[in-house]
């Protein structure tokens, strides 16, 4: 049987000020947010609320009770990087611990109650370590995370402990509310004189659902271990990066590549190690007098070569304008891919489609990788939709050869031709301020165009005339089309 | 159709007789029934056939070729007309938006370890300057540069010079003309494209552009 212990800190917000050194704290206090339109209280300090105050009211009413009252506005972001901090920390409670937001941690401690002497000692170890740390905690220990959720919060004391298999037993004193449910469902739920979980018991689950919905069954159930509901941890996925301050700006060349040098080869000595690669460098260079420089570096494949990431970056690291100096770095490797270890120093294939990679990366890097492409191939009828060119990083290149002989040169839109002497194909013609003279013709090859798509829906007449002239040009000429105007649409060799 | 064909060409005509005025010793002493064109060299070419020329030899080359120029001339390029000659496989294409740039990635290609096979298309003429730095680079990493001269032709430092040239014939042959070879080795071919033929050894740092047969 799982056994689940719930954080709940009540006082978050508060206690970041507190540990910041907040003096304002030493008199009545309160956090405050807004909501439709008015400021409201969301958490107030122990003074505010001996003087009357109570988090939900409004602002305005909170002042009239207490004049000396001093608030200020939440500040979510930094309140989840501190829970975000605790999260991490509570790895030394349990191995599986997982986010409770806004104000609560969940941890699986099956298994681990007994390093700390049994459930309540752990329960009370960490309420210490945590008041330590100047939080503010309530513990609930119970078999599911719904049950462990409600003895934090509604159990009364610091450490409530459902013993295994009694969880059902010891949420049914408490109120409704504490299923983590919709405020609406609260008090549609004591409009129909069900306020306690034990008064929820007693109904048929069916009723429930059908009355109040899905979601408090789902509830009850989970709470009471019916369903399944584990803690999943959020996997902390590391990040692969390093920065750098120094105390004096710097900003000749040299020096600058000696920074990325150090932060190159500690993130790409993280990546190695974890058997990574990063297709994407970031590098953030931070200049005293104009702010954030980013930088950026592409490879065709993962990649956790300090070397190389420094000799991409050179380039951009030159162009850098750095007029009073810098003395802020940030490497970070983005888009991990695992690497598969290649042998590149036996065996030609091998090296060959090494160095291919290197120079795509090379060349990528600054004229873009979109500018470096390989040809694709298409299942298409039409000549100019039988290939496309796509972007070369990353792809290993295949080619399907197309079954119909066609030019080496494709010119889309087909170039107009003035026609000399009328023929079909033209005997003789201009194109490209050169005279032609038809020698030899060969067609017609009829193409009809996609009718499913929206383009030109003219039918079309590929002639191949060798002129006289030696080029060999494909003619092209839309029958049934009312003036009969003719085209070269390619070349051959 | 368009399975890797090692190609032969043939030299199957004669001489064009300015050529046989200009230098025919040299040539036959110089280049015997074969062209070849160095290694480590830039060779240029210019005229209708460039493209083919430059086809034909990468096809040689057969692995890592980089086909460089700005976006109109390479939208143009169509792999399924290309398939005959050369695996698609092999070829990146890069696309510059400027001369500064397609000159740049010309030098890191042709400077890059791994002897790649590159075809710059020279939107226009190359100053000798210029010429001289993809030279070197080239010398450097070993690879082969074909500069498709769009553009006029001027001094350069390239090894070679070509002027090629679709003709009339029976079968698809081309015209090609070496206009001026550092080596002396200038002479005029005519060229059909046969299916597969093997040919001799190549040359140690040679690319065989035409295994021979006497004319």
């Amino acid at each position: 049987m799982p056994r689940i212990l719930s954080v709940w800190l009540p006082q978050l917000p508060l206690d970041r000020l507190v540990r910041h050194g907040d003096t304002r704290l030493t008199g009545a206090f309160a956090m405050i947010a807004e909501e439709s339109n008015a400021w409201r209280l969301t958490h107030a300090n122990d003074l505010a609320l001996k003087a009357g105050v109570k988090a939900g009211q409004a602002l305005a009413d909170a002042r009239a009770i207490c004049p000396d009252l001093l608030t200020e506005p939440g500040d979510p972001v930094r309140e989840e990087l501190l829970l975000r901090a605790l999260w991490r920390w509570a790895d030394t409670l349990s191995p599986r611990v997982s986010l409770d937001p806004p104000d609560g941690i969940l941890l699986d401690i099956t298994g681990c109650a007994h390093l700390f002497g049994g459930e309540a000692e752990m329960g009370q170890e960490a309420l210490t370590r945590l008041s330590d740390l100047q939080i503010q905690t309530q513990i609930g220990i119970a078999d599911t995370k719904g049950a462990a959720r409600a003895l934090a919060r509604f159990g009364g004391g610091e450490v409530s402990v459902a013993p295994p298999g009694e969880s059902m037993a010891a949420l049914a004193a408490l109120p409704v509310a504490a299923l983590d449910l919709p405020q609406k469902m609260v008090s549609d739920l004591a409009r129909a004189g069900l306020t306690s979980i034990a008064h929820l018991y007693q109904q048929k689950s069916a009723e429930l659902a059908r009355r109040f919905g899905l979601k408090l069954t789902q509830k009850l159930g989970a709470a009471s271990g019916l369903a399944p509901d584990p803690v999943t941890p959020k996997a902390a996925d590391p990040t692969y990066a390093a920065r750098m301050t120094l105390p004096d700006p710097i900003g000749f060349v040299e020096d600058l590549e000696a920074v990325l040098q150090r932060l190159a080869t500690q993130v790409c000595g993280r990546l190695v190690t974890d058997q990574r690669g990063a297709r994407r460098f970031h590098l953030t260079v931070r200049c005293v007098d104009t702010g954030d420089h980013p930088l950026s570096i592409g490879f065709a494949r993962p990649c956790s070569d300090a070397e190389a990431v420094l000799r991409q970056f050179s380039h951009a690291l030159s162009k850098l304008e750095i007029e009073y100096g810098a003395d802020w770095f940030r490497l970070s490797a983005v888009h991990i891919e695992p690497i598969r270890l290649q042998q590149t120093t036996f065996g030609e294939d091998a090296r060959r489609a090494d160095q291919r990679l290197v120079l795509i990366e090379t060349l990528g890097n600054r004229i873009g990788f979109d500018h470096v492409r390989i040809f694709n191939p298409r299942d298409n009828h039409v000549p100019e939709h039988e290939f496309e060119q796509i972007q070369a990083a990353g792809i290993v290149p295949g080619w399907q050869s197309a079954p119909r002989a066609r030019p080496i040169r494709l010119f889309t839109p087909p170039e107009f031709v003035h026609v000399e002497t009328p023929g079909r194909p033209p005997c003789a013609f201009k194109w490209r301020r050169l005279s032609f003279q038809t020698q030899r013709a060969e067609g017609p090859e009829r193409i009809t165009p996609r009718w499913y798509r929206e383009e030109d829906l003219r039918t079309r007449d590929y002639w191949t005339v060798q002129t006289a002239e030696g080029r060999r040009l494909w003619l092209l000429t839309y029958p049934g089309d009312e003036n009969e105007d003719w085209y070269v649409a390619g070349e051959f060799p | 159709m368009g399975q890797a064909d090692l190609h032969t060409l043939q030299l199957a005509g004669t001489l064009l007789p300015a050529q046989n005025a200009l230098a025919s010793p040299q040539n036959a002493l110089a280049f015997g029934h074969q062209a070849a064109l160095r290694k480590g060299r830039i060779h240029e070419v210019s005229g209708p056939g460039a493209d083919m020329f430059a086809i034909l030899a990468a096809a040689e080359q057969a692995r890592g070729i980089l086909w460089m120029g700005l976006y109109r001339d390479l939208v143009s390029l169509c792999p399924t007309g290309v398939q005959t000659y050369l695996e698609i496989e092999d070829l990146i294409l890069v696309e510059a938006v400027s001369r500064g740039e397609l000159l740049w990635a010309a030098d890191q290609a042709l400077r890059a370890p791994g002897s790649f096979c590159v075809i710059l298309e020279m939107p226009d003429t190359l100053s000798l300057k210029e010429s001289r730095r993809l030279q070197l680079a080239a010398e450097q990493g070993g690879g082969i540069g074909l500069i498709l001269l769009r553009g006029g032709v001027s001094t350069s430092a390239a090894q070679t010079r070509w002027h090629c040239a679709p003709m009339v014939a029976e079968r698809p042959a081309w015209d090609w003309r070496c206009e001026k070879g550092k080596n002396g080795e200038t002479g005029a071919w005519r060229v059909t494209h046969q299916s597969r033929q093997q040919g001799g050894q190549n040359a140690k740092d040679t690319l065989r552009m035409v295994a021979a047969a006497p004319a």
